[in-house]
């Protein structure tokens, strides 16, 4: 407490001091300067009243200064105020600017000095804030605007600025004679005169000045008589309180000299980097109508400029300046008996002759405002009364310097100035109320202000005067107010404000205080708002309302950032930052978030930058697309940025890479890499079980009888396998690794030169995807080749690649992070979050093994339900060092239920073709062995049997090769201890069509080869013909003799075309080859229907194009039983033959009498006794109206009924009778027969039956 | 009708926001809302300092147990009214009705900030909601459309 005590009362101290006006004769000037010291400088640090001395006011109360200062300014320095507002500004500017604040997270050291840990209670919530301890950036802004403001105040309300006293100062050693101290003096009196005359509001009191001489002694040079004898003469003609002779540069003459510290320092550097601001902004609006000053020379009409060093190169800028500075020794020849000297020599100008004269012009003030109130008041006011409108304008009021009013007012300000804070207060009360009586509102103004600043004074004196009102706040207000609103005058209201915010904060009014410094902000300059809404902020903290704090040090932030302040800006947005971080407020946190990242970017503090900037765009965000793109756009320039300085890929996560979804394929060859277009699942980890079970069932029955423990062959390593186990790839074997990448951004991201960053990249060889370009929230997926060259672990932890936007190609890296399925089954695993290794981006290369390369050859790219399609599966030995001494043996081909699906063709099954050689065909397998020549393919021709229904097929091929060592080199071979096969899985899913539907039916056999048949064809395509082109067996064992197909249009026999939603009937029949009667195969017939469909034409103009046809093939299995006899049961075989209908006139004859044929076959050959019986049961009724009706009709056979024969086997022997009717109508004409055979005594009885109609003619 | 109806947590920051559309207004209420919790707090404070008990002595205790929980008009713009409410255990409703529509009734505000209360106590009765994170509940959501919806 005891040092905000000191701020707000030091701040008052400072601002308002009396001025002292200073000249030195060259000589003296030349004195000072062994000490690279302007005399003004040199007293500085002593400017202060060390003693305790007082002075009595007109009422005989004894007032005690303390902690007063005087201000000496040098007057051959001094300049008529420039009241250049832009150049102040820009000077102000600078000032803010060479003070740099702390970055709260981003400066390194956060130590306690710098930032101050604050926890505010939000009220439930606690906020932890780092906030700067100090603002060096304000407080040295705000001494300069004090400064400048007490220099440029030409207004005449107020006299604190005023010189109160001059000091001539001379050298002992210019006096040689009494002549030439009034000859000296007389100079600087005149010089004192013209400044008087010429700026005279500038002189406390221009009638009698107070003068105070002073002879400098330079003891290492001067004779002490010659100077004691100067004093002395000064003394007789002056008076002795109104001189004094200091004795300075003492420095060498002693033995036991001190160091002396340089206290001057600190002034003079304030005092440089003023005047070094005010160079520079002249030096930038050379070109703008100012009249050139230059500091460096003071116009002194006396001193010739040669007699100046220098205290800043004229023309070498800023930096040797700066350098200079540094050199220079202050007070060199100065002892501390010296310092002691000069403070005693101030001390002795205050307390002789200041107070005294300040004590002796009070009381002349105070007389003659005590005659002259009574007149004035009544006179002045009176008017005013009567006439003034009292309206508040801003007055053109002018007081005459004589006027009661203003050495009221000077008296205020001269009780003011000397500590008499009591006498102060009550005369400014006093006034204030004339001053408002007139309307004359800027002196009304500055008394209130003053009234108030009194009071404030009043308590904080030591010890506190007993203070009967409280501080009145509405002063302040009011005079804030009436100079901003009524007098134009806002750098007075800034004063104001700027001083009593600090004496609110020190009385613990933080609201106020706040509230005053937001009052302050305007819209004309920046700089100021920025700072005052700054201050306002840190005094929001003792209010303890952070959100308050937070949004105020986002619009100090924001003003600083238009002022041109980037770290000041930065600070402030930081600062917020620490309340909007992670809140919620998505909002309010980008805006600040992105805010910081700018101000960081163009400041080059890159601490952090990254990781703000991800943020922005790593989290679902509500922002809009352009908000988004600019974002991104900030992101890739700083990232650029970054990288020139430390040349190092940063880590990225946009766009993100979708590590789970990482798949390696291996034991795969000639994949293309880069960009996957319709990518899709693989099958394989769909359906593990199965290829496993096909696997295990292969090796173990196939291969390798002894396994025990089977582990499956994995291709594929994703998402859903197992991947505890490291993927085996051999060496130099590609393998691939599949990367999604997915951009969350709602803009486009294009991406170069992405690569897989291998820990062992000597070895490693992997493909870079040259560029890619990913669409708002697109996944694409990207393809990468590598291979390894040496044995052993490698594995990839990151994805390198470019972001590319504009012109500007950023490398970034992106970790990969795996992780397994989170586990469940210990206690541990189920209480905790563990999760299953992942080693799927770790592989392990083994040593080098052949690798076979299977393809699937002429498979259509679409199929036809039920259609038998022929391929080809192309085994190429892609081994890439054919050196090695491995070599495939054996190939076997297995599928699920491989009979219904596929089937090996037979110009493999019938035999050998060289180098491949089918062994079996087993249910579900197939082996082959295998000799591959070099890089060879072999072909293994294959039908594939499409099911009858589905919208897709799957043709599913498992396919193991087993490796063995060449010549069956026994050290090769124990090597691997075991059998070595690899596995190739082949899925390929083809859509199906609906096609053609096929109905066989077996009408009737013509004898024991030959049968007819009949074969329905449906043309179920939607919109397509179809053509037949042959129906034949694909045996020679059956052929087919003749056939018929009803067909209304076509009278082209060789093909038949089926119209969409056509049908058709084929009767045809075969007939059995002879030798494959007795065939004891049993075998279905197959039935190979050729047929092409036309696919329709496009919808064009052109007749001309005609469609595509496709030709393929149905196989129907046609049971042999069908087209067979039945041996056992049906050994003999009947045919009738007669006419099928006929017209007979049975009026004129009455009987019809015809042959009929009856044909015998029998497969045995033989001596058989065959009968024929009439069987009038058996006679058809005729049931017609249009045949004649009869009772009894009969039919009659006539001529030989019994005949023995003897039959060769499988030949037809025919057998005639006559058949005799007498009636038209409809009868069965055929016999019951009984055979006999006459060897074995076998009868067998037949009963034929075949109709026969006969008309009346 | 109601167009904005925002929870804020303990710690000031949202916990639900929802507006009548979603997207370019959301930035708009986000300032209004904000701007709502200086007046809560305000408020809040305010009633702080007058509750104190006859006999001069200050029972911060029972003046939370007998605090008004809705909080009545906290700002009026032009286009707007918003209202607060806040529970006991610091968590505050806001909601933003549009001045346009047909004036409501003092009650049926206070309707709107109980049916949301009793919603809201229904999501904390719910153990697999972590308190103080944010809202996903559909329950909760649909029981605000409804009062977005004026039912």
């Amino acid at each position: 407490m005891a040092k905000i005590d000191n701020l707000a009362k030091v701040l008052v101290h400072d601002t308002f001091r009396p001025r002292v006006a200073v000249l030195c004769s060259p000589s003296a000037q030349a004195l000072c300067e062994k000490n690279n010291l302007q005399f003004t400088q040199l007293i500085q640090p002593f400017c202060s009243l060390t003693t305790d001395l007082s002075w009595q006011e007109p009422y005989g109360q004894y007032i005690a200064p303390r902690g007063l200062c005087i201000h000496p300014v040098d007057l051959s320095t001094w300049k008529p105020p420039d009241n250049d507002s832009q150049k102040n500004r820009r000077i102000l500017g600078n000032i803010v600017g060479q003070s740099l604040p702390p970055f709260p997270g981003i400066t390194e050291d956060p130590s306690d000095q710098v930032f101050q840990k604050l926890h505010l209670n939000g009220r439930s919530y606690n906020y932890s804030l780092q906030v700067p301890q100090l603002t060096p950036w304000f407080e040295s802004w705000r001494e300069t605007f004090l400064k400048f403001y007490s220099e440029q105040q030409q207004s005449q309300h107020e006299f604190l600025n005023q010189f109160v006293a001059c000091v001539l100062v001379i050298a002992a050693y210019e006096i040689k004679s009494p002549e030439d101290v009034s000859n000296i003096l007389g100079k600087l009196s005149k010089l004192q005169l013209q400044h008087q005359q010429e700026w005279s509001h500038t002189w406390f009191f221009p009638a009698a000045t107070l003068k105070f001489y002073l002879i400098l002694h330079d003891n290492a040079n001067d004779n002490i008589t010659n100077s004691e004898g100067c004093y002395q003469s000064l003394r007789t003609t002056y008076g002795g309180n109104f001189c004094y002779m200091l004795r300075i540069n003492s420095a060498g003459l002693e033995s036991d000299e001190e160091i002396v510290s340089d206290v001057w320092s600190p002034y003079i550097q304030k005092e440089n980097q003023i005047r070094r601001d005010i160079l520079n902004s002249e030096t930038l609006t050379v070109f703008e109508d100012i009249e050139p000053v230059n500091v460096d020379e003071p116009f002194h009409p006396l001193s010739p400029a040669s007699e100046y060093p220098p205290s800043i190169p004229p023309a070498n800028g800023e930096f040797s300046a700066n350098n200079n500075e540094n050199f220079l020794i202050r007070g060199k020849c100065f002892t501390q008996k010296d310092m002691q000297n000069v403070q005693i020599a101030v001390n002795e100008f205050i307390g002789k002759s200041l107070l005294p004269y300040v004590e002796r012009q009070a009381k002349v003030m105070h007389e003659s405002i005590l005659n002259r109130r009574g007149v004035s008041k009544s006179f002045f006011s009176a008017t005013k009364r009567l006439f003034g409108t009292g309206a508040k304008t801003a007055s053109s009021i002018v007081y005459a310097l004589e006027s009661p009013e203003m050495i009221t007012r000077k008296l205020a300000d001269l009780y003011f100035l000397f500590g008499h804070y009591d006498g102060a207060y009550q005369l400014y009360h006093q006034i204030k109320k004339d001053f408002q009586a007139d309307a004359a509102w800027v002196y009304y103004a500055s008394s209130i202000e003053l009234a108030a600043l009194s009071h404030f004074m009043m308590t904080q004196s030591d010890p506190p005067m007993a203070v009967t009102r409280s501080f009145p706040v509405h002063y302040i207000n009011e005079a804030i107010s009436h100079y901003n609103d009524l007098c134009r005058m806002p750098e007075a209201a800034h004063r104001c404000a700027i001083i009593f915010c600090e004496c609110l904060k020190h009385m613990g009014n933080f609201g106020e205080a706040a509230a005053i410094f937001i009052r302050m902000t305007s819209e004309d300059c920046d700089l100021r708002s920025a700072l005052m809404l700054e201050q306002a902020a840190y005094t929001f903290i003792k209010l303890n309302s952070p959100r308050k704090y937070a949004l105020h040090s986002v619009l100090a932030g924001h003003r600083y950032a238009k002022a041109g302040l980037r770290s000041h800006s930065l600070n402030c947005y930081l600062q917020a930052f620490q309340i909007y971080g992670g809140r919620g407020w998505k909002f309010a946190e980008d805006h600040v978030q992105f805010t910081i990242a700018r101000h960081q970017a163009s400041l080059q503090i890159y601490k952090g930058l990254m990781e703000r900037l991800l943020s922005l765009l790593k989290t679902p965000t509500l922002q809009s697309a352009a908000q988004i793109q600019m974002f991104y756009k900030e992101f890739i320039s700083a990232a650029g940025k970054l990288f020139e300085v430390d040349r190092t890929p940063r880590e990225n996560v946009i766009p993100n890479v979708r590590s789970s979804g990482i798949r390696i394929v291996i034991a795969s060859t000639g994949l293309p890499t880069g960009e996957i277009l319709n990518y899709q699942l693989d099958p394989d980890s769909v359906e593990v079980s199965h290829w496993d079970s096909l696997e295990e069932q292969v090796l173990k029955e196939s291969i390798d009888p002894s396994v025990i423990m089977f582990r499956p062959s994995r291709l594929i390593f994703d998402a859903r396998t197992d991947n505890t186990v490291h993927p085996n790839v051999p060496c130099n074997e590609t393998f691939y690794v599949e990367i999604p990448f997915y951009n969350p951004l709602s803009t486009e991201v294009s991406l170069r030169r992405i690569a897989l960053k291998f820990d062992d990249t000597e070895a490693v060889e992997s493909s870079v995807v040259d560029s890619m370009t990913l669409q708002s929230e697109e996944i694409k997926t990207l393809r990468f080749g590598a291979s390894s060259s040496v044995r052993g672990m490698i594995s990839f932890d990151y994805v390198s690649y470019e972001l590319e936007l504009g012109s500007v190609c950023v490398p970034f890296v992106q970790k990969i992070i795996l992780k397994g399925p989170r586990l469940n089954s210990t206690k541990e695993e189920r209480s905790g979050i563990v999760y299953a290794k992942d080693l799927r981006n770790k592989i392990n290369v083994v040593g080098k093994m052949p690798l076979l390369q299977a393809e699937v050859e002429n498979l259509p790219p679409a199929l036809y339900h039920s259609q038998c399609t022929d391929f080809n599966l192309v085994l190429t030995d892609k081994t890439s060092d054919t050196t090695q001494k491995l070599r495939v043996s054996r190939v076997v081909l297995a599928s699920e239920n491989m009979n219904s699906c596929l089937e090996i063709r037979p110009s493999v099954a019938s035999g050998s073709t060289g180098d491949l050689v089918l062994e079996s065909v087993q249910k579900n397998y197939c082996p082959f062995a295998v000799t591959f020549d070099g890089s060879s393919s072999i072909r293994i021709p294959c039908l594939y049997k499409v099911p009858p229904l589905g919208d897709v097929a799957t043709l599913n091929m498992l396919i193991l090769y087993e490796i063995k060592p060449e010549n069956e080199d026994p050290v090769v071979f124990s090597a691997f201890g075991t059998v070595i096969y690899r596995v190739i899985k082949i899925s390929i899913k083809i859509p199906l069509l609906t096609s053609l539907r096929f109905d066989h039916s077996f009408l009737k056999k013509a004898d024991i080869l030959t049968a007819i048949n009949l074969l329905r064809i449906q043309n179920l395509s939607k919109g397509r013909t179809v053509v037949i082109e042959g129906i034949t067996f694909d045996t020679d064992a059956i052929t087919i003799e003749e056939k018929t197909w009803q067909s209304s249009s076509n009278k082209d026999y060789s093909t038949l075309t089926l119209e969409p939603a056509q049908s058709c009937n084929v009767i045809f029949r075969t007939k059995l080859a002879t030798n494959n009667f007795q065939s004891t195969d049993n075998q279905d017939f197959i039935l190979c229907v050729d047929w092409k469909i036309l696919q329709e034409p496009l919808q064009d103009n052109s007749a001309n194009v005609s469609g595509t046809t496709v030709k393929g093939f149905h196989r129907l299995n046609i049971q042999r039983a069908d087209i067979l006899c039945n041996r056992d049961q049906s050994p003999i075989l009947f045919q009738l033959r007669h006419l099928s209908r006929n017209k007979h006139d049975f009026n004129r004859i009455p009987c019809f009498i015809f042959p009929v044929e009856l044909e015998f076959n029998c497969q045995k050959s033989g001596r058989f006794i065959v009968k024929i019986e009439n069987d009038l049961k058996r006679t058809i009724e005729p049931d017609t109206q249009s045949l004649h009706t009869a009772s009894s009709q009969a039919v009659y056979f006539i001529g030989k009924t019994s005949w023995t024969i003897n039959a060769e086997a499988l030949r037809s022997e025919k057998l005639i009778y006559n058949v005799a009717l007498t009636r038209p109508g409809i009868y069965n004409i055929a016999p019951t027969v009984s055979v006999k055979t006459p060897e074995d005594g076998i009868h067998q009885t037949f009963e034929l039956h075949s109709p026969f109609i006969i008309d009346q003619e | 009708m109601a167009v904005c109806v925002a929870v804020i947590g303990k710690d000031n920051g949202p916990m639900y926001f929802r507006t009548r559309q979603s997207g370019v207004e959301e930035l708009q209420y986000h300032f209004i809302v904000s701007s709502a919790l200086d007046i809560i707090e305000e408020r809040v404070q305010s009633s702080g300092k007058s509750g104190i008990l006859p006999g001069g002595v200050s029972n911060p205790g029972a003046l939370e147990i007998t605090r008004e929980l809705y909080l009545g008009a906290l700002t009026a713009q032009e286009e707007y009214k918003v209202y607060g409410y806040m529970t006991n255990t610091k968590i505050k409703f806001v909601i933003v009705i549009e001045e346009s529509s047909t004036p409501l009734r003092e009650n049926d505000i206070r309707t709107m900030f109980r049916k949301l209360h009793g919603a809201f106590c229904d999501l904390m009765s719910n153990p697999f909601y972590s308190p103080g994170s944010e809202i996903r509940s559909k329950r909760f959501h649909d029981v605000v459309n409804s009062i977005v919806a004026g039912q």
